[in-house]
């Protein structure tokens, strides 16, 4: 549908009213360096609005609203991430009041990677998080499977328990889980974390499993076995394309909601030796030299490869975590 | 007949051979918990003093559901997931429609939305803590950063900022649910942009909305980083989870935590069912 000139130009108005009263703002009441961060997002504003009113009557598709609707999504995922990048690099006397960096340090990053606690803590949640997702994507692939292409005699209830314990605050059963270990004498051990993590991946393995069984084209499969094809050959023409690449993102998303877990840590473990880094971050910051510059840096260290992986397999993953419906 | 019983037994084969293993390990991690759960929670046991452990029946819950400082809690804890998941919910309405549109370099203007789900929730809450109470926003707005206000607006500030990029997503499929055909045949028709909106696209997309909400709610409900961050600024104010993170793990009073969770359980529960029903969340399998 093509954007109406009307909807263009009043999209361009806000724009421009938007722009102008980030800039006026700016420099009536923001102080220092930041001032010109403001600008520059009013300077944008401004500059959508003038495109916004020369491409008015242009046939081309393009919709003003949907641009600024992304300029503000960009500004509200970059600042705070800037912001975290400005807590990370700034010299620890006192928590720097500008949101753009200055006076950039980038020996934190150093001393996260050398710091023993936090490579500690890290390796903990690596171990945790990769076993419980192994353990549970054996079994919640098939289950998937079999919830959604086999007649299961109650599979609304299993469903529906699946998704209950993803839902639910795991916190309350950790307390009687956390006796439990004590009972058994393992409270303190790092692989023990493996159990209540699998709280966490199984449920959502399943259901993200569930989620993409849904999405394959099944038939496809019927037809490529209907021309005669091998198992292999099935495999290769239908498997590959259409299932592997969904369990690698299924498999990436449930590591990923694994280790980011705090809860488990905080509850389930004593000392430094067995703790997960989110739980090292939250509860034994202190014990870290210049500790938010550290939290910040470690958020951001992390960040990297989960982007990385995420953007690996965009379309999938969108998917996947969009179409839970 | 014969073939048609001979095809369903075939896919009924199998079925449950695949799907027990899950339950099985799901069912012994949780609900073992939960019943050493219930079976503490008949006593006073607490980590302090281990042999002081007596029978006292259902007082520990009589205790809970009686107290204020739990109640207060809850309500607490209700206005808090109220309010961010209105606002995460509208965040996310803007920007899953401005996506639907933007069509250029589409998987990767997406993939912006899961920058703050890649964040790790203890560096967001955080981060926002930081910068809402000793960082950029008093200096920007003018305001002191210590007091109950900023703690709160920081909790609230980290879980909509966490939680924006999910529930875009979830709109954004839903969105993607509206037959543009019919949309186009409104437009025809003469239909205002409001009356498309009203009678069209929500109605295509109530499904969306429906599970956004449940997922956003009973996510917030549980968030736990942000009100532990914040709790030293906001004595009086605790979430659910927060009291029962001091009850067991701070005060150690295992008992009466232990039918602490098992309330706080029962009350997610009803909490889930209620919205579910109200917003006729669609059974999926």
């Amino acid at each position: 549908m093509n954007p109406t000139i009307r909807s263009r130009v009043i999209a361009s108005a806000t724009a421009f009213v938007l722009g102008f009263g980030v800039a006026n703002y700016g420099i009536l009441r923001v102080p220092g360096r930041d001032r010109w961060l403001w600008f520059a997002v009013a300077i944008v504003l401004m500059i959508t609005s003038v495109i916004g009113v020369l491409i008015a009557d242009s046939r081309r598709r393009v919709s003003m609203w949907a641009v600024l609707g992304v300029e503000m999504l960009a500004v509200f995922t970059l600042l705070p991430l800037l912001w975290t990048f400005t807590l990370a690099t700034s010299a620890e006397t006192a928590t720097t009041q500008s949101l753009l960096p200055s006076d950039v340090q980038w020996s934190v990053f150093g001393d996260v990677l050398s710091s023993d606690s936090i490579r500690q803590a890290a390796t903990t949640s690596a171990l945790v998080s990769l076993i419980a997702t192994v353990v549970s994507m054996l079994v919640a692939v098939p289950a998937a499977y079999a919830l959604v292409r086999r007649r299961v005699r109650g599979r609304r209830v299993v469903y529906f328990f699946f998704v209950a314990v993803l839902l639910a605050p795991l916190i309350a059963l950790a307390g009687p889980l956390g006796d439990q270990l004590r009972t058994f004498g393992v409270f303190g051990s790092r692989f023990v974390l493996v159990v209540p993590t699998l709280m966490i991946t199984l449920p959502l393995a399943t259901w993200l499993g569930v989620t993409l069984m849904r999405g394959i084209p099944w038939t496809l499969r019927d037809s490529v076995r209907a021309d005669g094809a091998t198992r292999w050959q099935t495999f290769r023409t239908f498997a590959l394309p259409m299932v592997v690449p969904g369990l690698l993102a299924i498999t990436l998303i449930t590591f990923i909601a694994a280790y980011n877990d705090a809860v488990i840590g905080a509850t389930l473990t004593a000392g430094d030796e067995s703790r997960t880094l989110p739980a090292t971050l939250l509860l034994a910051a202190e014990q870290l030299e210049q500790p938010s510059a550290a939290v910040a840096a470690t958020g951001l260290l992390w960040l990297i490869p989960v982007l990385l992986v995420l953007l690996a397999l965009p379309r999938r993953t969108i998917r996947l975590l969009g179409r839970t419906y | 007949m014969t073939s048609r019983a001979a095809r369903r037994r075939r896919t009924t084969k199998g079925g449950w051979v695949l799907v027990a293993p899950a339950v099985i390990v799901l069912a012994a991690v949780t609900l073992w918990p939960l019943g050493r759960a219930v079976k503490t929670s008949l006593s006073t046991e607490s980590l302090t003093t281990p042999d002081d452990t007596t029978f006292v029946g259902a007082d520990n819950y009589v205790e809970v559901v009686t107290s204020l400082d739990w109640w207060v809690a809850v309500a607490f804890t209700m206005v808090f997931v109220a309010g961010v998941v209105v606002v995460q919910l509208l965040l996310a309405a803007g920007f899953a429609a401005a996506l639907r549109r933007i069509t250029i370099i589409a998987p990767y203007t997406r993939v912006l939305v899961l920058v703050p789900f890649a964040l790790m929730a203890t560096v967001v809450a955080f981060v926002w803590r930081e910068g809402i109470t000793v960082g950029f926003a008093p200096s920007w707005f003018h305001y002191t950063g210590d007091g109950q206000v900023s703690a709160l607006a920081s909790m609230a500030a980290a879980e909509v900022w966490r939680g924006t990029g999910i529930t875009t997503l979830i709109l954004l499929a839903g969105l993607a649910r509206v037959p543009p055909s019919l949309l186009e045949s409104a437009v025809a028709d003469g239909a205002t942009p409001r009356q498309r909106l009203t009678r069209i696209v929500l109605p295509a997309a109530a499904p969306a909305v429906a599970v956004a909400v449940v997922y956003r709610s009973l996510d917030a409900f549980r968030a736990f980083e942000g009100p532990l961050l914040a709790e030293p600024s906001l004595p009086r104010l605790r979430t659910a989870p927060l009291l029962l993170w001091d009850t067991t793990f701070t005060s150690f009073e295992i008992g009466l935590g232990a039918a602490m969770s098992v309330v706080l359980l029962a009350l997610v529960g009803l909490l889930g069912v209620m919205l579910m029903l109200l917003l006729r969340v669609r059974r999926v399998v």
